[in-house]
């Protein structure tokens, strides 16, 4: 399987926004306007994460799902307010290929099940947020310490049916200074599951270091919003790396119509 | 020409809707097989979601004495992920329950020791030398991928393969008019756009 380079879009119930160690968030732009330039810059997959949702205790935005099915070809991720499956089914049906749960399944992982034995295993990613080596997953956008272990939560989380793992180091979200491949290599040896990589990629060598190590996607936000990399540019310099990437495609189903 | 895309109530059918009616056909969702229902050129069953499920609701809605008339007319049927895990006899998702049948072979489940289960993201293709379609997919053409499961059929079937780690999977499967599809066309950009319109006319056409 080719590695993944997938942009986060972070909303914050009005705009898009980035901030640092998940605190601080700016203001980036209208989600229009995010979601017309990633349509433009070739990214392998789409997280969008509604970081208000929960907190404000609203609905997810479905109606900007619908867009985003409008406007992209590919797949997208949706996250934020992702409590039952009725609200899953809905993101589902509104063109998303699949949830983001956090918070929701650090409360309550039957949700994590009953969502995997309606909508399949492959539609639910969960979002496991931790600071650096420390050890414990975090809930509520990283203000809430839970008693849970990151390896044990991993664990059960592959055994109630997840189908995907986000791994946020949230101490080095938005610092541009690399991923925690060491916090990352400890993961991938304990689950089967896929795991995408986020928090710290500010180089294009950041993604390459993640990808020797195995992890399937490195998800990023700030090196796409504040500086001039665009992942069609990761793709290009990860192959030269010799990363197995998706790359520009001059296939004659396009040339030939 | 007319397409009929079956609701299968667990899945979005959206985004294969807005796909096939890029390409100027005419498209109709269906959501109960009944004596009102129109025939249509060509079936699809589009699909993300448990087999279980799925295939209760082809005995709720009717879609098996749909799907069954249908190719008794000799019309063509197009699976897409779980859709064409459908056309199987049966999965280890849910032993209990049945698939369509139209395929010989159970639908299994992808081994962790092969790589990373769900398979998830891009990958190449590779369709039989011999395949019309062979010449037209290149080497490095992705199309993206996102299951546990894969459809164990007769290498007859096969049109084209993929790769789980460096376990070969089929990737497109073939009877007649009908086709079934490992992968997501609709979620696969231009490229795969193109090659659902491709396999489309071609099974309309036959």
């Amino acid at each position: 399987m080719k590695f993944r380079i997938i942009p986060i879009v972070l909303y914050d119930g009005t705009t898009v926004v980035k901030g640092k160690n998940f605190f601080n968030d700016r203001t980036i732009g209208s989600v229009e306007a995010i979601a017309n330039l990633y349509a433009r810059r070739r990214p392998d997959e789409i997280f969008f994460i509604d970081i208000s949702a929960t907190s404000s205790n609203r609905e997810p935005n479905f109606s900007i799902f619908e867009k985003f099915a409008e406007k992209f070809d590919i797949p997208f991720c949706v996250g934020g307010g992702i409590n039952s499956l009725t609200i899953a089914q809905r993101c589902l049906s509104s063109g998303a290929e699949k949830v983001l749960l956090g918070t929701a399944a650090l409360r309550r992982i039957d949700l994590v099940s009953d969502i995997a034995e309606e909508l399949g295993s492959q539609a639910v990613v969960v979002s496991v947020d931790t600071f650096d080596m420390e050890g414990s997953v975090y809930a509520e956008n990283g203000r809430v310490r839970t008693n849970w272990n990151i390896f044990d939560f991993v664990r059960t989380l592959e055994n109630a049916g997840a189908g995907e793992i986000l791994l946020q180091d949230i101490s080095r979200d938005g610092m541009l200074q690399g991923l925690n491949t060491l916090l990352i290599g400890e993961v991938l040896t304990r689950t089967s599951l896929p795991v995408v990589a986020s928090g710290g990629a500010g180089s294009f060598d950041h993604f390459a270091e993640a990808a020797k190590i195995g992890v399937s996607g490195v998800a990023a936000s700030s090196i796409f919003q504040f500086t001039q990399a665009t992942p069609a540019q990761v793709a290009l310099y990860l192959n030269l790396e010799g990363v197995d990437v998706r790359l520009p495609s001059q296939s004659h189903l396009i040339n030939k119509g | 020409m007319k397409i009929q895309i079956l609701d299968l109530k667990i899945n979005n059918l959206n985004s294969v809707a807005k796909a096939v009616s890029s390409f100027g056909f005419e498209t109709e969702i269906v959501q109960f097989f009944d004596k009102g229902t129109k025939r249509a050129d060509l079936i699809v069953i589009p699909g993300v979601g448990h087999f279980k499920k799925a295939s209760e609701v082809l005995d709720s809605c009717r879609f098996r004495d749909m799907v069954s008339e249908h190719l008794n007319q000799g019309m063509a049927v197009i699976g897409i992920c779980l859709g064409m895990q459908l056309m199987m006899q049966g999965s280890e998702e849910s032993p209990p329950s049945s698939g369509l049948g139209i395929f010989p072979g159970r639908v299994k489940k992808l081994k962790a020791s092969d790589s990373r289960v769900p398979n998830v993201g891009w990958n190449t293709i590779r369709f039989d030398e011999l395949d019309p379609f062979a010449n037209l997919v290149q080497q490095n053409d992705c199309f993206y991928f996102t299951h546990s499961y894969y459809t164990e059929v007769p290498k007859d079937f096969i049109r084209a393969t993929s790769l789980h780690g460096k376990t070969s999977f089929p990737a497109i499967i073939k009877r007649n008019n009908v086709v079934g599809i490992q992968f997501h066309p609709e979620k696969s950009g231009l490229l795969g756009r193109q090659l659902l319109r491709k396999i489309i006319v071609e099974s309309i056409e036959k």
